[in-house]
């Protein structure tokens, strides 16, 4: 006689390998169950019981199996804590972008006021005001590091901007300079204020405003700075130092030639300052002369390349 | 003062209408407030030319800017092209020397006087002569040159001397070559003050420039309150085209148009090979501010016409205007050169 193996028993086994491992346990006894039934049959009775015998110690000796259980559990438990969580932040990102929509628009139009009624208790609302308000400012922040801090205003519907450059000297501002910028189709100065001695088309030639406009601001802005800086420089010798005569100048600011006289030894001296490199606003060379002959006096070119004009003329004078 | 010099002041103060002799004599400015005061206007000119030759002995001046002032000359702007490296060290004594020195090669006899103003330009007068003559004072030709700035300003001066004048100031001044910045008008300042970008310009900014004040009641106060923002915005853009406050005085704009001529009904007129040349000539006393005032008052439609924009952006007042090329053109086609 052969004993069937149970049906229900052979399709349970079948879909249990679909459950969950859990039931892996029973799958395995279930399956071991119908194979040894069958084996049962051709080998005969005593030696499927020993082999039983056998499997039962085999077992037994799987202490894991029901740990292994606690542990899936855990893991599943985490799964879930952490599906939720990510549920919980995708809502509020979803909320924080409605809240930049309307606060974006609120800084466009400054004169409405109006409030975003939020369902959520006012704790969690305002927490997630400030949350928008935070990626905000970094959006900023980071918008004003690729200008590279300058004042840039949209124009032509988004198709140009129009670039500030401030120039300043010892923390007083000086003149602005504007550039008006075309962005479409392609990256090109349509009109400025800059003046023809600052070599506006080289600088724009030589960087590479297609991608990065600040290769073209930066050398730009040390341009404009330093000439700033030499020119309230010069100003500031022929308003505090009468006695200083002006032999020769330029616009650019870059070649001077200055007279004085020693105090002491009622000498005149004629000061040459050279300031090749212009984008700084210290001579790169100084050269004195007194009755044709080149001073000696040591000390005063290291004087002027050092610390500005104005200064060194004071100091010059103590 | 030598006796041509003499002569020369003398000549000159015959060609000075009487009526205008004292304003003359005051912008010329070589007199002191007190020589000036002593010059009795009432007397002949022939008694007022003795006084002046007598002050001029004791002041030695060199009376280059009184030809200003008798003859309203034109102006013309030069621009300087692709400067060597050391074009931006050029400094006065070399520039002047080296002007001097070129120019004397391509000219015999000729005068060059040479003198650097306060506000750092360089005033140039020519005295032309030839093998056979000597130089002419009477018609001078001058020349303002700001130094390490590519702009040349020349009046009086004839299609036969521009050739030498430019070469000694191409070699002079470091640079490559020099073109016709195609620039020209009465007042030096203001073509000046365009090129250099000495007027005050109007950018896009956050906040839009305020409305001019003006004391006129306001008729109706419904049309105000319609008008005021379209007034407002007309303002900006005719600002930011033209610019704000004073503008540089110029006298014309004159646009050469080569086009075709387009009129179904004429056909021996569209037939036709050439190009339909026409000249579109614009002038008044001061032109800039009658285009801002144009276009802020909506007489010209806003935004305003690149072709009247460009006068202040590309810093010239005569265009040759072609056509972009075959089929239709637009009306306000980019002015091409």
């Amino acid at each position: 006689m052969t004993l069937q193996p149970p049906k229900s028993n052979t399709s349970a086994t079948t879909s249990g390998c679909f459950h969950l491992k859990q039931r892996n346990v029973h799958y395995s006894t279930q399956h071991k169950y119908s194979q040894n039934m069958e084996v049962a049959t051709t080998k005969g009775v005593l030696s499927h019981l020993s082999r039983l015998e056998v499997q039962k110690r085999s077992l037994k000796s799987q202490p894991q199996q029901p740990g292994g259980v606690k542990a899936l559990r855990a893991t599943v438990e985490a799964l879930l804590t952490q599906r939720d969580q990510l549920r919980a932040e995708i809502q509020t990102h979803k909320n924080i972008k409605k809240l930049r929509v309307s606060m974006d628009k609120q800084c466009t139009n400054e004169e409405e006021e109006t409030e975003e009624g939020m369902d959520e208790d006012s704790e969690n609302s305002n927490l997630l005001r400030l949350m928008a308000r935070h990626t905000q400012l970094k959006d900023l922040l980071h918008a004003h590091n690729v200008v590279g801090g300058y004042n840039v205003v949209k124009t032509r519907q988004g198709k140009g901007v129009c670039v500030s450059v401030a120039t300043f000297y010892e923390g007083v501002y000086l003149n602005t300079y504007n550039l008006e910028i075309d962005v479409k189709p392609t990256v090109r100065i349509s009109r400025h204020n800059v003046p023809p001695f600052i070599p506006l088309n080289n600088l724009a030639e030589q960087s590479n405003m297609q991608t990065d406009l600040r290769t073209l601001l930066d050398p730009l802005s040390q341009h404009l700075n330093a000439f700033a800086g030499r020119q309230q420089q010069f100003k500031f010798v022929k308003e505090l130092h009468k006695s200083v005569e002006v032999m020769e100048s330029n616009v650019l600011c870059s070649l001077l030639v200055l007279k004085f006289t020693v105090p002491r030894e009622k000498t005149a001296v004629l000061c040459s300052l050279d300031y090749t490199d212009c984008t700084r606003s210290l001579p790169t060379r100084v050269h004195f002369e007194s009755d044709g002959r080149i001073c000696l006096v040591q000390k005063f070119p290291r004087l002027y390349i050092t610390c500005h004009l104005a200064d060194a003329f004071i100091k010059r004078d103590l | 003062m030598d006796d041509s010099a003499k002569r020369l002041l003398q000549r000159l103060m015959r060609r000075i209408p009487t009526p205008t002799l004292r304003s003359a004599l005051e912008k010329w400015g070589r007199l002191t407030t007190e020589q000036q005061k002593s010059m009795d206007f009432t007397q002949s000119k022939w008694a007022l030319t003795e006084r002046l030759l007598g002050i001029c002995e004791v002041n030695s001046a060199i009376f280059s800017e009184i030809q200003i002032n008798v003859n309203q000359g034109m102006w013309y702007a030069f621009q300087l092209m692709d400067p060597e490296d050391d074009a931006k060290s050029v400094d006065l004594t070399q520039f002047k020397e080296q002007f001097k020195s070129h120019l004397r090669e391509l000219v015999r006899n000729v005068s060059i006087k040479m003198k650097k103003h306060t506000d750092e330009a360089v005033w140039i007068r020519i005295a032309w002569g030839d093998t056979f003559s000597r130089p002419n004072h009477l018609k001078p030709t001058y020349i303002v040159h700001y130094l390490q700035t590519p702009y040349v300003f020349v009046t009086s001066i004839t299609s036969k001397q521009k050739p030498l004048l430019s070469q000694a100031l191409v070699l002079s001044t470091r640079y490559q070559a020099i073109k016709d910045a195609n620039l020209s008008g009465r007042k030096l300042t203001a073509i000046r003050d365009l090129l250099m970008k000495k007027y005050q310009q109007v950018f896009p900014t956050k906040y839009p420039i305020p409305p001019p004040e003006n004391n006129q009641t306001i008729s109706n106060q419904h049309i105000e309150k319609e008008q005021a923002e379209l007034a407002a915005n007309r303002l900006q853009m005719a600002c930011e085209a033209f610019g704000g406050g004073m503008l540089p005085q110029l006298q014309s704009a004159v646009y050469k148009l080569e086009t075709k001529f387009r009129d179904h009904s004429n056909k021996t007129m569209t037939e036709r090979e050439e190009p339909f040349r026409c000249v579109v000539k614009f002038t008044s006393t001061n032109l800039l501010e009658s285009f801002r005032h144009c276009a802020s008052s909506g007489i010209a439609s806003t935004p305003v016409t690149p072709l009247l924009s460009c006068i202040p952006l590309k810093g010239r007042n005569y265009f040759l205007i072609t056509d972009n090329g075959p089929g239709p053109s637009s009306q306000r086609g980019q002015p091409q050169v």
